[in-house]
């Protein structure tokens, strides 16, 4: 939209006159311009009497029919800025109301202003202003009316504004102004229209103006929808004035230029105001279908130019649907933003193509001109001024200076002074070519791309494609603004695209500008492939000659030596190319040339440094969107070796198709898309197996027609039978078959990783790497697929018919096309690995893991290594493995038989014993040579510090010696790496549940405990102290309290740290991050184990380790009487199966103190069983056995390793574990207020027994205590029942019952609660207290008899 | 004309205009490579429409300046492309209607793969005729 003048892209405002009072302008234009709705401007005139030729004269109604143009290219813009519909007159209410010489002088100001309005019809207001800071005062109607009459104005147009009153007066005079101004309008287009309708001869072009110019005035108004109505009818004027410009070109660039303005003008209102998208879509449709063709044969200069219009209707449009807002949903496709600016870029490539051949035709100089050509005074022409604008501006004289007050441009200055003259047609045809050489083409073509793409890719709809083709013109508009590294990405990424997608054409098309790229770049080898590739597709823009004839050109290049550097000069393209490239591929023979002489300089280069030149250009084929599959697409695959072909007689035997005796068949078939041979130096084919890689030469298969699907089909171009020593010729539109058998180094996985093919003639030229497994990754499928393949998995873009899409090589024969991989089976007997370990581990035990090698019984094996890993599954952390059979006395490995020579025994005794190694990775044992038959043992410990998954691995690698016939047919020996691998999975379990539990002094009851340092917590610090004791004391409570066993969880391990996982036992207490126990008194730490694992365990001791600063107390242990401070038992456990023990610990000393830790404790344990449960895996070669076939043959090896009396001893003998728990936190501290109850342990029934509570107050402050008594429990209680006690610092008090029991036996003591009132801690001393109660005897029971007739002895 | 398959592979092209013709050398009548830029990005509108019709002709699916583009679309979702400037949406129809007869005749052919080219001059002689008859 920045191409046109602002008074075409916006709606017009209404536009009056402030005069006289500028004081008062700012404020009231102000407002009128930003808060008045509907928006009015204005312009300001100081004083009354310079309002002469303000608002201008007014034509007479006009008589003839001939204009000069349609529409006048100020007359917008004069109506907008300068000629005003109102003429406001601001006066003083002094002059109104004053005495009778200001009222002259206000009669004189109205006089001016009605005289100057009076012409044009404009609308005269009076404002009376009052002065400012003054209340609002009336006018006298005397005075008002006198005005109106004065002025020939209405009482309405007569204003009392009162500034002080502030907005409400703005809006009075804003409103009375607009509705004057739409008045002055209106009238405006009716006088324009009754003036047109009495034109007596009709003129179409005066009709358009007139509409045009009615529905500005509506604008004007805020009448869209008539603006509307007449703008659409201006246009419907349009098709018959272009029908009448045939051949004109100014007169037809002038409609254009009409119709532009006024389809602007209507785009704009119905889509920025009025909102209505499809009407707004049919009129811009409607524009173009009316002026996309031009109705004459134009010259190039006019024809540049009409695609520079197009190219800015498509974007205005696109802008105005941008900013319009509205729903773009229901837009069609091509008027979608994105569309449009497309359609937009490609006007504007066609305006430089355009160009370019006006510059050609020019010899790249604009034309000039006899003067200067500038816009005429009607829209859509020109006019030539002399070249001296001084002697324009001199002959335009005083009638310029009037044109230039009515807002005409420069040239209507001249025009009106008759220096300015129309262009001839010749004249504006060579100033449309000299304007053209000055526009950057390519860099606005560039940006509107880059906006379409934008556009494209926010728009919410498929456009993938659409945003290829943009970005394939973005690439050439790039390359030719001469930026090829720019171009060269974009062009790449379409040319992949086109690859994917097999479109020729635009394939073609692209490729050819990545070629011009790489030539700009001086990329030979790219080029060339490129070149190659292009004359590859059959159905591109060039014809079979020129396609024959790039081929060859890219075929000297890529061969060398002088013949074909000769050849390469000769085949250059020819002159003519088809398609849009025609101009920049006629020098395509030179560019040949000049690559040739580069390709023999960088041969020269290689002469000189490295002797004898090889291959110039090395391409690598990494991709299925390479082009070089465009031109040499591929089938390649191992045949299977287990296939066997069926015999062609009856009776006959069967013979492997895949494989031969020692030999693995592959094979590559390479399709040219081509039109012209390639001869090819060599084809050698590398492969990887487990020994490394390594290469074989691939031949041509002259037995294809055995193996090939289609060998009498004549698309082969194996059936010449070249051998690979005479050369290959791939020849144009045949397969090239390639087979080779490799012989087999060792058994397991064949990866064929590259074909390489070396193109040339001679001794030198390029090679092709085509990376055959990123080829056909997604094409790999399983070995055992079906006959029917639907599509053969050919990479590349293969051509030729139907038949050429079949198989190269027959399936029927075992060919696997697109298997890179194979498992080739062992050539030798391979020995059996068999892995054992315990079903179930235990955390922090060392289990035992066997392992068994036994030679097969017709192949020894040579120098083999047994590489053993365990991996935690969770954590990925090898586990440590070490031998368990190092004890020289009994040697691990027993040599079965006399086969062995005793100095190979102790050869290799030694080397075991010496080479074995543990290594971070695993650990890796040598175990050397074994004789057919042969069978070791071994005896492995794992450390099974973590549960969880354990993955255990043994790998054994060897030499096997192998006899067969391959190739020659004569018997020979030979070497066959292989190996064994044998995994096993077992499952680590947590073998112990540990319960803690801490119990404080019996009997003594802790109200309140000191703090850490009771130096401060005493009286000093007051509230702080207590505080801190509050929170110690529910510690403290928590104490005596059973916590519940909690299941075992994350959260319970992760209070234990991270030696958690390390911890072969899970602590069930929850506690406390500090514990606090009293200071000096006897505490108790109950331990209870509990058994969780599968198996029956044996616990053989379990100690107490207390940390500094705590002692342990002798007690008796629950489980055993052993010591104070060990239970050492030996005690079988089953599943669930508890163990407790009892220690009674206690601080060292009786001040406050704070542990590190409680200390520790040690249990000692075992398996019970010593032969658990064994799981079991083997392998035999690269195959793994089944489980019950692992179980048969582990059972079979653990027989033979009994006979032998080799490592049985190890495994019947359990390893002894230690579990090492570490204790909490604690806290030893001095009781402040203590209570103790002492009773005695047994009374009589109805005699008295003492119950004595004893306080104490270590504290510094007195310490008053609630005592009240509960329950009696079947006593007669004698004493206080709730009393209060003041206990005085550091001292004691006691207080005391007598209880007289009426029953016998077992008695719970009366319920006696003790609170320290200051603190509200509470605690029932007689809690869990109980006393034995004697039945009292006959003798005591007649004595206490009051009554002498009671008989004694009865209770 | 375009047939193009699943995978947006083209598998058939021809020029219908009245202009082209086969060269004496039995060359194939090549079409504009502009037009295959067109063709091409018009399968984007292609997919939008199959969304929004059951029915196998799809109409004008988009406009390149003043040609046109319409389409119709198989069960298998092989498409039918034809660019036109502007002939009746019936008749386009029609002719769409025929081809597929013949498409149908093509893929009954034991030889041929719905990834394969359609390379058969009967196919094309027929195709050929049928714009002939329908448009001329």
């Amino acid at each position: 939209m920045e191409q046109y003048p602002s008074e075409l892209t916006s709606p017009p405002v209404p536009l009056v006159a402030l005069i006289g009072k500028p004081e008062l302008h700012p404020a009231l234009g102000d407002f009128l311009r930003s808060q008045n709705v509907p928006r009015v401007h204005s312009i300001g005139i100081p004083d009354a009497h310079s309002t002469a030729g303000t608002f201008g004269r007014r034509k007479g109604t006009p008589s003839g029919t001939t204009t000069a143009g349609i529409l006048k290219a100020g007359w917008l813009r004069k109506h907008r800025t300068s000629k005003p519909a109102v003429a406001t007159l601001l006066v003083d209410r002094a002059s109104v109301v004053g005495d009778p010489a200001a009222w002259a002088w206000l009669v004189s100001q109205l006089d001016a202003v009605k005289a100057a309005a009076r012409d044009r019809g404009a609308r005269v207001v009076i404002v009376v202003a009052q002065k400012p800071g003054l209340p609002a005062a009336e006018v006298p109607e005397d005075r008002v009316a006198m005005i109106c009459r004065q002025a020939g104005v209405e009482r309405r147009c007569v204003l009392n504004f009162a500034p002080s009153e502030g907005l409400p007066a703005l809006q009075v005079v804003g409103k009375v102004l607009h509705n004057q101004a739409v008045e002055f309008y209106m009238a405006d287009a009716q006088r324009r229209l009754s003036a047109h309708t009495h034109r007596n001869v009709p003129s179409t072009d005066l009709n358009l103006r007139t509409a045009f110019k009615l529905g500005v005035l509506a604008e004007f108004r805020g009448d869209w929808a008539a603006a509307l109505r007449m703008f659409r009818e201006a246009y419907g004027y349009l098709s018959q004035v272009l029908s009448s410009c045939t051949g004109q070109p100014q007169r037809f660039a002038e409609v254009r230029a009409v119709a532009e303005y006024v389809h602007v003008k209507g785009v704009s209102l119905l889509l920025l105001a009025l909102k209505q998208l499809p009407e707004a879509v049919a009129q811009f449709e409607a524009h173009l279908r009316l002026f996309r063709r031009l109705p004459f044969t134009p010259a190039p200069g006019l024809l540049a130019s009409h695609h520079a219009w197009l190219s800015r209707q498509y974007t205005v449009m696109a802008e105005l649907v941008m900013s319009s807002g509205v729903d773009r949903a229901a837009l069609q496709r091509e008027q979608q933003p994105g569309q449009l600016y497309l359609a937009a870029a490609l006007a504007a490539i066609e305006r430089r193509k355009v160009a370019a051949f006006i510059s050609g035709m020019h010899g790249g100089k604009p034309p000039s001109l006899p003067g200067r050509v500038e816009p005429g005074l009607f829209v859509g022409q020109l006019l030539l001024l002399p070249a001296d604008p001084a002697a324009a501006a001199v002959a335009a004289g005083g009638a310029a200076i009037a044109a230039a007050l009515a807002g005409l441009p420069a040239s209507a200055l001249a025009a009106a002074a008759g220096a300015a003259k129309r262009l001839s047609e010749e004249q504006y045809e060579l100033h449309l070519e000299s304007e053209e050489g000055r526009v950057q083409h390519s860099k606005a073509t560039v940006d509107l791309l880059h906006t379409a793409q934008d556009a494209l890719r926010s728009s919410g709809r498929r456009t993938g494609k659409t945003l290829q083709r943009a970005m394939q013109l973005l690439g050439h508009e790039l390359l030719e603004s001469g930026n090829a590294v720019a171009a060269e990405p974009h062009l790449t990424q379409v040319a992949a695209f086109y690859r994917r997608e097999r479109w020729e054409a635009p394939l073609a098309s692209t490729l050819l500008l990545l070629r011009e790229c790489r030539q700009q770049e001086h990329n030979l080898q790219a080029h060339t492939q490129l070149s190659l590739e292009l004359a590859a597709l059959s159905d591109s823009s060039l014809d079979a000659e020129q396609r024959e004839a790039m081929a060859t050109a890219a075929l000297s290049v890529l061969a060398a030596g002088e013949e074909e550097e000769a050849g390469g000069a000769s085949g250059g393209l020819p002159a003519s190319q088809p398609g849009g490239r025609l101009a920049e591929l006629e020098g395509d023979v030179a560019q040949q040339q000049a690559l040739a002489g580069q390709r023999g300089q960088q041969a020269a280069h290689q002469q000189q440094g490295q002797g004898p030149p090889e291959t110039q250009c090395a391409y690598q084929v990494t991709s299925s969107q390479s082009g070089w599959l465009t031109v040499l697409p591929m089938c390649a695959g191992f045949f299977d070796p287990t296939h066997t072909v069926p015999p062609p007689s009856p009776g006959g035997p069967a013979a492997a198709s895949g494989t031969t005796s020692g030999t693995v068949r592959f094979a590559a078939a390479v399709w040219n898309n081509a039109p012209v041979d390639l001869p090819l130096l060599s084809a050698e084919q590398q492969l990887c197996d487990a020994s490394g890689p390594f290469t074989v030469a691939l031949a041509a298969d002259t037995a294809g027609s055995s193996s090939g699907g289609d060998g009498s089909n004549g698309g082969d171009s194996s059936s010449g039978g070249q051998p690979a020593a005479d050369g290959l010729v791939l020849q144009a539109g045949a397969w090239l078959r390639l087979s080779a058998d490799i012989p087999v180094r060792c058994s397991g996985d064949l990866q064929a990783t590259s074909l390489l093919l070396r193109l040339g003639v001679g001794g030198s030229g390029s090679s092709i790497t085509f990376q055959l497994p990123k080829l056909f990754a997604a094409q790999e499928r399983p070995a055992a697929a079906g006959a029917a393949v639907a599509a053969p998995p050919v990479a590349g873009w293969l051509r030729g018919g139907w038949t050429s899409s079949r198989l190269p090589f027959s399936s029927s024969a075992g060919f696997l096309a697109g298997r890179c991989s194979i498992e080739v089976p062992p050539q030798h007997a391979p020995p059996l690995l068999v892995l054992q370990a315990p079903e179930v581990l235990l955390q922090g035990e060392r289990a035992v893991v066997t392992l068994a090698v036994r030679a097969a019984a017709a192949h020894g094996i040579l120098g083999s290594v047994l590489h053993c890993t365990a991996v935690h599954a969770e954590s990925q952390e090898q586990l440590a493995l070490a031998r368990g059979d190092t004890d020289a006395a009994q040697p691990a490995n027993k040599v079965q038989g006399d086969t062995a020579h005793p100095a190979e025994q102790e050869a290799g005794q030694e080397q075991l014993g010496a080479e074995h190694a543990q290594q971070a990775a695993g650990l890796q044992l040598q175990l050397g040579d074994l004789a057919a038959g042969e069978r070791r043992h071994l005896v492995l410990l794992l450390d099974a510090r973590y549960r969880g998954a354990v993955h255990l691995s043994a790998d054994l690698k060897y030499t096997a010696v192998t006899r067969g016939t391959a190739g020659t047919g004569h018997a020979h020996t030979a070497t066959e790496a292989g190996h064994c691998t044998a995994t096993l999975a077992v499952h680590v379990q947590l073998p112990w549940k540990l319960g803690l539990q801490l119990l404080g002094p019996p009997a003594t009851h802790s109200l309140l405990s000191a703090a850490a340092e009771p130096s401060a917590a005493e009286g000093a610090l007051g509230s702080p102290a207590i505080l801190l004791l509050d929170q110690q004391q529910k510690r403290l409570q928590g104490l005596s309290v059973h916590d519940a066993p909690l299941p075992p969880s994350a959260a319970s391990e992760a209070a234990l740290g991270d030696g958690a996982k390390d911890l072969p036992a899970l602590l069930l207490r929850s506690l406390p991050l500090r514990l606090v126990l009293p200071a000096g008194q006897r505490c108790t730490a109950l331990v209870q184990l509990q058994s969780l694992a599968a198996c029956q365990l044996d616990v053989l001791s379990m100690d107490m380790e207390p940390g500094d600063g705590v002692r342990l107390l002798p007690t008796a242990a629950v489980a055993s009487d052993v010591g104070p401070a060990a239970v050492a038992a030996c005690d079988t456990l089953c599943r669930s199966d508890v163990f407790a023990a009892a220690f009674a610990v206690a601080s060292s000393a009786e001040a406050a103190r704070e542990l590190p830790s409680l200390g520790s404790l040690r249990v000692t344990w075992r398996r019970h069983q010593p032969r658990p449960v064994l799981l079991a895996a083997a392998a035999c070669g690269a195959s793994q056995l089944n489980a019950a076939a692992a179980a048969a043959a582990a059972e079979t090896e653990t027989a033979g390793a009994a006979g032998l009396g080799g490592s049985s001893s190890s495994i019947g003998s359990p390893a002894v574990c230690e579990l090492l728990v570490p204790l909490p936190l604690v806290s030893f501290l001095r009781p402040l207020l203590t209570a103790a109850m002492h009773y005695p342990a047994a009374g009589t029934a109805g005699q008295p027994s003492e119950l004595r509570l004893q306080l104490r107050n270590e504290g510094g402050s007195s310490q008053e205590v609630g005592v009240a008594v509960g329950d009696p429990h079947g006593s007669l209680l004698a004493g206080p029942k709730s009393t209060r006690v003041q206990v005085p610092p550091h001292s004691s008090a006691s207080l005391s019952w007598q209880a007289v029991p009426y029953h016998s036996g077992p008695q719970t003591l009366p319920e006696i609660t003790v609170a320290a009132a200051q603190h509200g801690q509470a605690v029932d001393v007689t809690r869990g207290c109980s006393m034995f109660v004697h039945r009292q005897s006959p003798r005591q029971e007649v004595q206490a008899t009051p009554e002498p007739s009671m008989e004694p002895g009865i209770v | 004309m375009v047939i193009v398959g699943a995978n947006d592979v083209p598998l058939y092209e021809a020029d219908l205009s009245a202009k082209s013709s086969t060269d004496a050398g039995g060359r194939e009548e090549r079409p504009q490579y502009l037009y295959h830029f067109v063709l091409h990005a018009a399968l984007d509108a292609v997919e939008e429409a199959e969304w929004h019709s059951n029915a196998m002709h799809l109409g004008v699916v988009d406009r390149f300046n003043n040609l046109q583009v319409s389409a119709f679309t198989t069960a298998a979702h092989v498409k039918f492309l034809l660019l036109h400037d502007g002939r009746s949406d019936d008749l386009v129809k029609s002719f769409f209607r025929d081809v597929y007869e013949m498409y149908l005749r093509v893929m009954l052919n034991p030889f041929h793969t719905s990834t394969s080219k359609i390379t058969a001059p009967l196919f094309h002689q027929k195709v050929r005729q049928l714009a002939r008859n329908y448009f001329r």
